[in-house]
């Protein structure tokens, strides 16, 4: 029991998602209609999945004081007080939507700037021509780099021969770069197909805990 | 000496990049830039040749950590908008870009005189992904949950009572700004007859000019040069011309770097083979 009932409720619902996906039409009535409401509401339903699978992870954290376990008392609280804030006064409130506006996009835009930096010490530290394919692949970054700014345009002008340096960049980003991101999307959707199709069957059963 | 420049303190190249990155912000050197003409002049044209008063739609799936990239080009896309006439429906495929771009949009929408509910509606975030845009795209009000972002009903904006589905029909175009999933695929699998066109951060690039081929793109406005050069076009530079100066030295630091750190490691490769 403890077995089949996650895997029929597995295939359960990749049956209505898979459904949903394949009968869609703009335009479409019905059934495929149906199927989105029902994802809709599936949607709404992980976000109460998602927070009781939080607390059940880091109140084991707490419980067993584990390493930085108060970051997790932390993370609950904010969690809970601010799910909680918002279902009481609306998402349109004020003071609900001060406190995401003052947090979060600075936090999240420190968190990227401080990116430049890591990168600048990598570029110096890791970026090396061990081989011939590490060199290759510098060679190409350095002049989509170089290209990408004006100052490429002052070495060698996009109004002069095969487009200057910003016509060779075109190239490669257009040409080489698209063949193998399209071969890299083509190898990934058939990697989650195969997946999905495991799951669909009942043959993958990993996300239930078992191999 | 060589020696001492492998164990080169990082934080030195932490004092050079706020070096190149501060001086040319203070001191700009006013580079010119030229126009990508397979993607951002794309883009430009398509808007351009819009008939005045078409309904076109923004997607922010980006967050605040673009901040740099993606304000300017919405900037300078609404510039064009506002010289062509142009209606604009602001949505989001993730909160955190609704939650920090509408304010900047209101913003810039009340320096053009437009009216909201009349040239401008945001409907805010719709949870649910995908579906909630399936949904949107059989009904958009229904799908949308008939209110706007401040919680107004539909039938109170104007400008929604001729947005009903989402088709080609109905929007012009849509300009998806994204920095990430989940993104373009959205219309690019359920939309496909809707014209899109992208504001791009520069790291997503490489993985969005293969749809400019097929036509599945309409355009592309590619990361801050970009935006940039949609500046140039629109005749207002703004702060990605202001930025392209301090780009280009930061981009000068790093290939030097690189360079630096070759020289070093093949230095102390050859050193250490004649040690042997």
């Amino acid at each position: 029991m403890k077995r089949q009932v996650p895997i029929i409720l597995t295939t359960v619902t990749a049956v209505i998602v898979f459904f949903s996906i394949i009968l869609f039409k703009p335009d479409a009535a019905g059934w495929p209609g149906k199927f989105d409401r029902m994802r809709q509401f599936m949607a709404a339903v992980m976000m109460f999945m998602g927070m009781a699978n939080m607390t059940r992870v880091h109140g084991s954290v707490i419980r067993k004081k584990d390493r930085n376990w108060m970051f997790s008392v932390w993370l609950l609280v904010i969690m809970y007080v601010y799910a909680i804030f918002g279902l009481i006064v609306g998402n349109t409130n004020t003071t609900y939507r001060w406190f995401y506006n003052a947090f979060i996009p600075p936090i999240n835009a420190t968190m990227y700037a401080m990116v430049a930096f890591y990168l600048t010490s990598a570029s110096f530290k890791a970026f090396r021509a061990r081989t011939v394919d590490a060199a290759l692949m510098m060679a190409c970054a350095v002049w989509v780099m170089i290209s990408n700014v004006p100052v490429g345009d002052m070495l060698w002008s996009s109004e002069s021969w095969l487009g200057g340096m910003a016509g060779v960049r075109d190239w490669i980003v257009s040409v080489p770069n698209s063949a193998v991101s399209r071969g890299i999307a083509v190898g990934s959707f058939l990697g989650g197909f195969a997946t999905q199709l495991r799951i669909f069957l009942g043959l993958e059963r990993r996300h239930l805990g078992q191999g | 000496m060589l020696e001492k420049l492998s164990d080169l303190d990082s934080r030195w190249m932490y004092l050079a990049l706020v070096i190149v990155l501060v001086i040319p912000i203070i001191k700009p050197i006013g580079m010119s830039i030229s126009v990508n003409k397979d993607l951002t002049q794309r883009m430009y044209d398509f808007i351009e040749g819009l008939p005045s008063g078409s309904l076109i739609m923004f997607d922010l799936a980006s967050s605040a950590s673009s901040d740099t990239e993606i304000t300017p080009m919405i900037y300078a896309v609404m510039e064009h908008m506002a010289k062509k006439g142009h209606k604009l429906l602001v949505a989001g495929q993730w909160s955190s870009g609704l939650t920090f771009w509408s304010p900047l949009i209101d913003e810039r929408a009340k320096e053009y005189g437009w009216v909201y509910g009349v040239d401008y509606v945001n409907i805010g975030f719709k949870a649910g992904g995908t579906a909630t845009w399936r949904a949107i795209g059989q009904d958009f009000w229904k799908g949308a949950m008939e209110v706007d972002i401040n919680g107004t009903p539909f039938r109170e904006l104007p400008l929604m009572s001729k947005v009903r589905k989402l088709d080609a029909e109905t929007i012009d175009l849509i300009v998806i700004y994204e920095s990430g999933s989940p993104g373009m695929e959205t219309w690019i699998t359920y939309f496909p007859t809707v014209p899109l066109c992208k504001g791009s951060v520069a790291a997503e690039i490489s993985s969005s000019v293969r749809y400019i081929p097929t036509g599945q793109l309409k355009g592309l406005i590619p990361g801050m040069r970009g935006a940039a050069e949609y500046e140039k076009l629109v005749d207002r530079p703004g702060i990605a011309t202001q930025l392209m100066d301090a780009q280009s030295l930061s981009h000068i630091l790093v290939v030097l770097l690189i360079a630096l750190g070759n020289v070093v490691y093949f230095g102390s490769k050859k050193r250490s083979a004649h040690g042997r």
